[in-house]
């Protein structure tokens, strides 16, 4: 990485709650913007539940039936990222970090472990000790997992992203075998027996992401 | 010119077509989609290098293709 590319000026933004397939438009204007120069943005932002199909995807992985999430008003969507079966609700963290990877490193395996660490640092300010399973891209606290990745990339331009379950609904991921896995989730509510200030968990995250990508630290918005 | 699967990134073997946004015979400019890879957690769209016709596509979706693999080859066009 270049100094120059280190010093380039990250867009943050916050889209509060935002429906999914708006915030996949919203993503993908960015990704051309990158393309034709634009610096990195960091996205964050909470979904209505919905269901997301990745491109290795087995919809036997959805356990509730469609008149079920019909009534729930939960949406299936098939997405062009990573992975398998994911559900995002309120409660949930989603960062959608788009950058140019030619700019950092052309290598995917760096990006996810990248991304992983932006997570483990955030979880790590709320003491809660995680780990990681080779070979199976997420985030755990012991056998239960918290962070979900998956993600695209266009031209070497990053978009889709990683799912951090703050103050999640958890029966919701009952409706889903996550990521294909016979995996409980947990969440920071969950582990800390409270709820947490989204607004504190958005600050941290933004701090440690521009840390880990950038080497410096960054103001809270 | 042929367009191979490249480096995808350290410990990164092969990927899996996903899904092919050319078809032989389509006029392809320099930066078009070409075709979309998958691994276990990573999409990766691959662009056209040059402008031109696709001649032949050599993978369908589905195929897993180790890294250097052709994917296409591409007719440049004056």
């Amino acid at each position: 990485m270049t100094a120059q590319d280190m010093d380039q000026q990250w867009t943050v933004e916050d889209w509060n709650i935002i429906n999914y397939n708006e915030a996949y438009a919203r993503q993908k204007t960015a990704v051309q913007a990158v393309l034709s120069g634009h610096g990195p943005y960091l996205f964050m932002c909470e979904h209505p539940a919905v269901i997301t199909l990745g491109r290795l995807a087995d919809s036997r992985h959805i356990l509730a039936s469609s008149p079920v999430l019909e009534q729930q008003g939960i949406d299936v969507i098939a997405v062009d990222r990573g992975g398998d079966v994911t559900l995002h609700a309120p409660g949930q963290l989603v960062a959608y970090p788009v950058f140019n990877l030619k700019n950092y490193r052309c290598d995917l395996r760096w990006y996810l472990d990248k991304l992983e660490q932006v997570a483990i640092d955030l979880l790590t300010d709320f003491d809660i000790l995680t780990c990681r399973f080779p070979g199976r891209t997420g985030v755990w606290v012991g056998s239960k997992k918290i962070v979900s990745i998956g993600v695209g990339v266009k031209h070497w331009v990053t978009f889709h992203g990683l799912a951090i379950n703050i103050n999640t609904d958890l029966p919701l991921f009952n409706l889903i075998k996550p990521c294909g896995l016979e995996v409980q989730m947990t969440s920071v509510q969950q582990l800390q027996g409270t709820a947490v200030d989204m607004r504190i968990v958005k600050q941290l995250f933004q701090r440690h992401c521009l840390r880990i990508f950038t080497g410096n630290f960054s103001p809270a918005f | 010119m042929q367009i191979v699967l490249p480096q995808l990134g350290e410990g990164i073997e092969r990927a899996e077509v996903a899904f092919w946004h050319v078809k032989v015979g389509d006029r392809v400019a320099q930066q078009t989609d070409l075709v979309e890879m998958v691994t276990d957690k990573a999409t990766f769209i691959i662009p056209a290098d040059c402008s031109g016709v696709v001649k032949n596509i050599y993978a369908r979706v589905g195929e897993s293709l180790l890294i250097g693999a052709p994917l296409a080859q591409i007719d440049l066009v004056e």
